[in-house]
């Protein structure tokens, strides 16, 4: 009896009956979808909302009136918590879900693993309207010659800046224009802190979540910070913790933190800028962002923000690659994935329904044509407010807020244009060789970052000296051999 | 001698006294800070008496409509699970506290390797979402936990061991009840201290679970109150990390609504614990639990 | 002969086969719910792909352990883990079987539920909760310790999250913290189990508290001590995770006490989601529990066989 039942629950388990490889994977899915054209497919499309998505199926249900007559294909909205979702990426991507469609950031492991479908067939056939949108962008989630996931429309590119209360400048008579360099902060946050000796930081750095560096830069980080590149030295991969470029930073941030601008326990700060400004406990915040940030956040958090520039705008494949839409290789519905995608980064209808909601229902139409909230709605208990057009495959179609910028989609896409390349545009490591190594200097990262960059108490010269040391012992240079190898590949290629 | 345990009534008092303040000290920090307004826990930071009093952190959780179809789920699930995991447990505890019986040494060392060996969350994962499809139904909260571990078996067997008489068991027999109703009428009635442990240990287990609703429940109607919360504080972890994206900070429950999340979880059990604690400790009596 | 066997074990199966039905559901549940997936620890041996699912990836070896013993992050990493665990259950035991010894003795029954809910109340409360809570008393410019204790004393302010040398005794405490109120009713229900008269017969040979406890007490509650003992053991590898993620608020600076198996394989494996070398740390973790459990069962069997789980 039990013999009977092991087997059988076995062969359930190993059923996982799945397409490998680069090109083949297309074509499976295709064979199945050959007669799609009889039925209407139901393509299960998974995403994530920080926000409130209750009526997500009525949503769905007038998305697929619209699917279903241009592009002959319904759709499964499967929308789950931010949170939740990050959790359960690992499963997610395992491939033990009947999922056709879903957003990810890049996690190579995953594409190592075989988990995503090869587009480059299936966007040739149907995915003529993403060409147009994306344009050469398309080609940033290439992996391995396999074109396994296709960037969003948000920011490709960002600029090193200083982000402050344009509000308390005025009060204090500081002009920020002069700030070309972090250095340049010195005296004005000295005013600050003495015209608001309570504020906790002055100059808010990084929260608990990770190390300054790897929100504040004027490299490109090829990711990880292991291993970085230089812009004005476009063909070395180089250890960024043994940098003049790292090590001004940190000197800089040591002489900060010593008078008192920075937080003391910036180690566990668990409140992120934007709180802290609005409750004037900070003044300004060192962060790689997109011109628009300060503007955006103006309304949220009642503080006029403005910003300076510290350095050079830059497009990098982490940039472009934060969020990637992807159709698994387990998928038996590829072509019509395909065709729902091109509508989504194309039809503003559709994905205005799924980021807004019904019109008088979820929102009402103000008379400039912004969006608001229906009377006696607010965001806690709106049953319809996903706020997820930053997750979206093109969200900038989609209808705009009463507090939003005008034609947000039209600046953003001269910000991107206007961006410099970085010589590493399209480049993706691939750590499966170096993958101890690569635990064991993350590791390495997170215990001594904080001390390095932030502590003013520590001596900034033996500090760095220990955190290349315990990085020798964990292999960086292993890394950065394999990263400069494949990198050099990566220059031929191009 | 009299003074001599009086001055131990007394120790013992001050002991416990002190015990019990430092368990609640944080707690009223706790219910303190959910009830003051965020901007004065900014500027002026934790404190027992709320400069600013506010209910603004109850309002914004049980403005969600999600919150009340939780509590109901999580009754629901509490009460089957609690339910049917007394039942299964009580069938497998029962025969391996029969001396005689063949293969019980062989059965018994099952049970206790459950209790060392797991095969991690994957394997678990993939078994339930593709073989059994649990995934989204109410049976992802109840079967993942029906045996909570091997532990509860084995109190409860060295409970039988120890508290049934033989005799009660032979008499029986001999009057040709079957073992059924052996277990049923006579081993039952007098077990209902063990039966009440254990449904108590399972009805926490239950009630407190999250992570089930973590892996196996993403439909925000299926969600119970521990999943509802436990997601609220995830979401504000992720949202921290990716500070800076364009996101509404809307969505990011302030730290008096993370205090209220912890108070309202908590809470339920808190009431209803007192009223099980006399069987709670009767049942308990795990003697000598050996394998 | 072998018909009589036959006609035994008929008779037996004639005689058992209500209990073997009775055990049923709970067997198969087991054998689906724990031993099935423990067949996933292939998973610690392979290069996982999503085309050939857990049996079929390719095998590589050990490879996927590699990054447990590689650094001398390995030797750190395994000292945290064993002696936070040895303390924790020394600590623990001692705690629970103080407390509940005290709690036995409170003869008022409303006044024992009073102490006995309130010690339970921390156990209750979600680690996260429990990390800002910590946090409030912690934190260096508006926490509770330096702003209402030291300050006001006149001491310097104490940088809690940056200083190492706390930390072993935070966690220990937020450990016992939490868990002691419900830890102490497992003892406090082996006790209520004691025949009282045993006590009164050694009150009248005119035995002090103390000795009753050491000589009544202690040994009446010797199985459950070496049950959970032996049990712990079985754990010792595993860390609590939330415990030593959390409260520290993960402060890298606190990494050489803080750091644990179960968060090193985290951080670790953040940055790339790694199916086999989490099944590599599990597998690891189990296989070594699982032998220390065999050890120390001997060891019980030796000194006391009655005591010894199988």
């Amino acid at each position: 009896m039990k013999k009977r039942v092991l087997s059988i629950l076995l062969c359930v388990a190993m059923t996982s009956a799945l397409l490998a490889g680069c090109g083949g994977t297309g074509d499976g899915g295709r064979e199945k979808g050959g007669d799609s054209g009889k039925e209407v497919e139901t393509v299960n499309m998974t995403y994530f909302s920080f926000n409130n998505f209750d009526d997500t199926q009525m949503v769905e249900d007038a998305v697929n009136e619209i699917t279903e007559e241009k592009i002959g294909v319904r759709v499964k909205l499967n929308a789950m918590e931010g949170g939740q979702y990050m959790a359960q990426q690992t499963m997610l991507l395992s491939g033990s879900e009947d999922i056709d469609l879903i957003v990810t950031p890049l996690v190579t492991d995953a594409m190592n693993s075989g988990a995503f479908a090869d587009m480059s067939d299936l966007i040739e056939e149907y995915g003529q309207g993403i060409k147009e949108v994306l344009g050469d962008d398309i080609e940033a989630g290439r992996y391995h010659g396999c074109l396994y996931g296709l960037p969003n429309m948000h920011e490709y590119a960002n600029t090193p800046m200083i982000v402050y209360n344009a509000d308390v400048a005025a009060e204090l008579g500081i002009d920020m224009s002069s700030v070309k360099t972090l250095e340049d902060m010195d005296s004005i946050l000295a005013k600050v802190k003495e015209a608001y000796p309570n504020m906790s930081t002055p100059l808010y750095t990084s929260n608990s979540s990770g190390c300054l560096s790897a929100t504040y830069y004027q490299w490109d980080t090829l990711g990880d910070n292991l291993g970085v590149l230089m812009f004005d030295n476009p063909d070395e991969i180089v250890n960024l913790y043994e940098t003049d470029e790292y090590k001004d930073l940190v000197t800089t941030l040591h002489d900060f933190s010593n008078k008192g601008y920075l937080n003391v326990d910036a180690a566990v700060q668990s409140d992120n800028y934007w709180t802290l400004v609005e409750q004037n406990m900070s003044f300004a915040c060192l962060i790689n962002q997109h011109e628009l940030i300060a503007q955006e956040y103006t309304p949220t958090t009642g503080v006029n923000l403005d910003y300076v520039p510290l350095g050079d705008t830059y497009k990098t494949t982490s940039k472009v690659t934060t969020f990637l839409w992807r159709i698994m290789s387990t998928s038996q519905k590829q072509e019509a994935a395909m065709k729902l995608l091109n509508l989504l980064y194309t039809d503003a209808e559709v994905e205005d329904l799924i980021c807004n909601g019904i019109k008088d229902v979820h929102y009402t139409v103000g008379e400039d044509g912004k969006y608001t909230l229906p009377e006696g709605v607010d965001y806690a208990n709106s049953t319809y407010y996903p706020n997820i057009d930053w997750v979206m495959p093109n969200g900038w179609l989609a209808g705009e807020w009463e507090d939003s910028i005008d034609n947000y989609g039209e600046k953003m896409t001269e910000y991107n244009d206007s961006a410099m390349v970085s010589p590493a545009y399209g480049f993706i490591f691939d750590s499966t060789d170096v993958a101890n190594e690569v635990t064991a200097c993350s590791n390495v990262v997170q215990q001594y970052c904080i001390s390095v960059e932030e502590n003013g108490e520590v001596d900034v010269d033996t500090a760095l000296e220990e955190l290349n040391q315990a990085l020798k012992e964990a292999g960086i240079d292993t890394i950065i051999a394999e990263k400069q190898e494949q990198y050099d590949a990566f220059l031929e290629g191009k | 001698m009299v003074s001599n345990k009086k001055g131990y009534t007394i120790f013992l008092h001050t002991f416990m006294i002190i015990l019990c303040i430092l368990c609640l000290i944080p707690f009223i920090l706790l219910i303190v800070v959910s009830l003051s307004s965020e901007s004065s826990l900014l500027t002026e930071g934790y404190s027992f008496i709320p400069k600013e009093f506010s209910t603004a952190a109850y309002q914004y959780l049980f403005a969600s409509p999600t919150i009340y179809r939780a509590y109901g789920y999580s009754l629901l699930v509490t009460a089957v699970g609690t339910l049917a995991s007394v039942v299964i447990t009580t069938l497998l505890a029962y025969p391996l506290a029969i001396r005689e019986l063949p293969g019980r040494k062989f059965f018994n060392f099952a049970v206790f390797f459950t209790m060392l060996f797991s095969g991690g969350l994957v394997p678990s994962y993939m078994m339930w979402t593709q073989t059994f499809q649990i995934k989204n139904t109410v049976w992802a909260y109840i079967i993942p936990n029906l045996i909570t571990n091997g532990f509860i078996v084995m109190i409860m067997r060295t409970y039988f061991e120890t508290n049934i008489p033989k005799e009660l068991l032979e008499s029986g027999r001999i009057d040709g009840a079957s073992e059924f109703k052996i277990l049923l009428k006579v081993v039952l009635p007098i077990s209902l201290p063990i039966i009440a442990t254990i449904g108590l240990m399972s009805g926490m287990t239950y009630w407190n679970d999250w992570s089930n609703g973590l892996y196996y429940i993403t439909d925000k109607k299926l969600y119970t109150v521990q999943v509802f919360l436990n997601n609220m504080l995830l979401n504000a972890q992720q949202l921290d990390k990716l500070s800076g994206s364009s996101l509404d900070m809307n969505a990011l429950p302030s730290t008096a609504v993370r205090m209220a999340v912890a108070v309202a979880g908590a809470l339920p059990l808190m009431c209803i614990y007192p009223f099980f604690q006399k069987y709670f400790i009767k049942g308990m009596t795990i003697g000598a639990v050996k394998g | 002969m072998k018909s009589v066997k036959r006609k035994t074990l008929a008779k037996q199966l004639k005689r058992f086969w209500p209990f073997y039905l009775m055990m049923l559901p709970g067997l198969v549940y087991l054998f689906i719910n724990n031993y099935i997936p423990m067949t996933g620890l292939i998973l610690a041996f392979e290069k996982y792909q999503v085309a050939d699912g857990i049996y079929g990836s390719p095998k590589i070896g050990f490879s996927n352990f590699q990054f447990l013993f590689q650094t001398k992050d390995a030797w750190i990493i395994t000292r945290n883990t064993l002696l936070y665990n040895l303390v924790f259950i020394i600590l623990g035991n001692f705690m629970a079987i103080i407390v509940a010894n005290f709690l036995n003795d409170v003869k008022r029954n409303v006044t024992k539920k009073i102490y006995q809910t309130i010690i339970l109340l921390p156990y209750l409360v979600s680690i996260v909760v429990v990390a800002f809570l910590a946090n409030a008393f912690l934190a260096g410019d508006t926490g509770f310790i330096n702003n209402h204790i030291l300050e006001p004393l006149g001491f310097e302010s104490i940088q809690f999250y940056r200083e190492t040398k706390y930390w072993p005794f935070i966690l220990t405490f937020v450990y016992l913290w939490k868990t002691v109120g419900y830890s102490c009713i497992i003892y406090l229900a082996s006790m209520s189990g004691i025949d009282p008269g045993l006590y009164e017969a050694a009150a009248l040979d005119g035995a002090g508290r103390w000795q009753r406890f050491v000589k009544i007490t202690i040994p009446s509650l010797k199985p459950t001590i070496i049950t959970l003992f032996i049990l712990a053991i079985g754990k010792i590898f595993y860390s609590d995770f939330g415990l030593f993620y959390q409260i520290p608020m993960q402060s890298g600076s606190l990494f050489p006490v803080t750091q644990t198996i179960d968060t090193y394989v985290f951080y670790g494996l953040t940055q790339n989601n790694n199916i086999g070398m989490s099944a590599a740390a599990g597998f690891y973790q189990s296989v070594v529990g699982f032998v220390l459990v065999l050890l120390s069962n001997i060891m019980v069997k030796r000194v006391s066989e009655e005591n010894a789980m199988f």
